[in-house]
């Protein structure tokens, strides 16, 4: 937390309500990392009611994003914040952004979950799956975990790891593709499958995302459509 | 991982609390103004103005110059009686008091409604006595109940510290931030139920400016607090409620969030977005 000086404002007021809206998000966070969770676990495990808890709470994903929106509003319409405070609050707006998207795609795995869970068990094992689902919700825990230490080295790292999820996901769908040219019976629940890795895929880019944002807030510096090197490259200068 | 309440060290049930928006409707009524009509001569300064300013909480007026703000804050506590050729209709109420009916004591009324202006204007007196001033008034001789109530004054102005130990300096000598909050502790000393603050920190460099804001939001649990400002990013830091007022009406009178997000009238929208004119 070296970094931060959240709470050096003149007006406690101010502190106390940038503070809040960075816990809002970590809460929304870890809403959303447990949304991953169970919703991989329920799919894996066939377990439908579980599924369809994933379903109802992502409303509560929703929620969450519209309340700490209206804050971040508020916050620009009474405050005009500046420097780190206003870049705080574009990183925090975009934050939550990519985790009502990761919501989203923690229930479409549930929905993917249920339609598998009716359907005559595929030859194909879950285990790539729960491998894929706990790897994306490490990410996501880690990304966040970079937001709340503003720690740009945890970000970067995180932001790596992204590329082995792609090779993950690269490897199931060629998988997939094999199963359904030896067994064309199988497409139905292959292609089910494939929606799952994808939803799963994108899960990894949004906390890629979430760790940019990370970095433009602590250093000011935009490194979104850009390579891990010069991610890298930027954080290393010091400021 | 995330089984529990706890994620990040962060309570989940934060999340699940309301974004609680203030509503005038739910405020219970401090000052109350019915159908007011102020001239100057042949001016119609203040047309029909109708509104009611809640309890211990912040409200502000803004609007650009001559919309009768100041005119308005002023005869919350009668000031313009002391103007010639002024002339008032309607009534305000004070909880359940006209402050216009015929019999009112204006100076304990005075004492009821403290006024803080634009520029400081401390007694050329030490700081001590500045505070104590409006005490002595009263008739209030008790040497530690004085030194009692000027040292919790001058704490509840965020000003002790920077003074605990020049007490009975000159008030003089103290810059514009801290006289400024030297007559807001010589307004509180005489523990008004509300504050009318007109132009408090327009003559105040920004960190003094900031100290001002900061004091308001720890009055407002006590008192009940209107300012009028032509800042309206002060406005909108301070306030709970803000009234916006142009050539003598009052256009508009909301929550400030509403105000600086989605004002309900094209003016009140024009004006803060530097549309106006």
């Amino acid at each position: 937390m070296e970094k931060t000086n959240l709470g050096h404002h003149i007006s406690q007021q101010f502190n106390e309500e940038l503070e809040d809206i960075r816990t809002l998000v970590l809460a929304m966070g870890g809403l959303v990392e447990e949304q991953i969770h169970k919703a991989t676990q329920a799919l894996v495990e066939g377990d439908i009611a579980l599924a369809e808890t994933v379903i109802k709470n992502d409303t509560e994903v929703n929620k969450a994003e519209v309340t700490i929106d209206e804050e971040c509003t508020t916050i620009i319409a009474r405050r005009q914040p500046t420097a780190s405070d206003l870049r705080l609050v574009v990183a925090v707006i975009k934050t939550i952004t990519d985790l009502e998207r990761i919501g989203d795609q923690a229930e479409r795995v549930a929905r993917m979950g249920i339609r598998l869970a009716e359907s005559p068990n595929p030859k194909i094992s879950y285990m790539e799956i729960r491998h894929m689902g706990e790897r994306v919700a490490h990410m996501v825990h880690d990304a966040l975990d970079a937001f709340a230490r503003m720690d740009v080295d945890a970000a970067v790292n995180v932001a790596k790891e992204d590329q082995f999820v792609d090779v993950e996901y690269d490897g199931i769908m060629r998988q997939s593709l094999t199963y359904m040219m030896e067994d064309p019976h199988t497409i139905t629940q292959m292609l089910d499958i494939m929606w799952t890795v994808r939803a799963l895929e994108r899960i990894g880019d949004h906390a890629k995302n979430i760790c940019e944002y990370v970095i433009y807030l602590v250093k000011g510096k935009d490194v979104r459509h850009t390579s891990i090197e010069k991610m890298e490259k930027e954080v290393s200068k010091s400021r | 991982m995330a089984a529990d309440n706890m994620t990040h060290g962060i309570n989940m049930d934060a999340l699940g609390r309301s974004t609680q928006t203030l509503k005038l409707d739910d405020e219970k009524p401090c000052l109350t103004v019915s159908d007011l009509n102020l001239f100057y001569g042949e001016k119609h300064a203040l047309n029909d103005i109708n509104m009611m300013i809640p309890e211990k909480r912040v409200s502000a007026f803004i609007g650009p110059s001559g919309c009768g703000k100041s005119t308005l804050l002023r005869c919350f506590n009668r000031m313009n009686d002391l103007v010639d050729g002024c002339r008032i209709e309607g009534k305000i109420n004070l909880y359940e008091k006209n402050i216009y009916k015929k019999n009112v004591d204006v100076a304990e009324l005075r004492t009821r409604i403290g006024m803080v202006f634009q520029k400081p204007n401390p007694f050329p007196k030490s700081i001590y006595e500045n505070v104590a001033y409006g005490l002595r008034l009263q008739g209030v001789k008790n040497r530690r109940k004085l030194d009692e109530i000027v040292e919790k004054s001058l704490k509840g102005a965020a000003l002790w510290d920077e003074v605990k130990d020049r007490l009975h300096d000159s008030a003089l000598g103290l810059s514009g931030g801290q006289q400024q909050r030297l007559v807001i502790a010589r307004a509180i000393a005489i523990e008004p139920e509300v504050l009318l603050l007109d132009e408090p920190a327009s003559a105040l460099d920004p960190i003094s400016t900031l100290k001002i804001e900061e004091l308001i939001n720890e009055l407002k649990d006590k008192y009940t607090i209107v300012i009028v400002t032509h800042n309206m990013q002060q406005a909108a830091r301070v306030s709970d409620y803000t009234a916006f007022m142009y050539l003598g009406e009052l256009i508009e009178f909301n929550n400030t969030d509403t105000i600086f997000t989605n004002p309900s009238n094209k003016q009140t929208e024009d004006y803060i977005t530097g549309r106006y004119g």
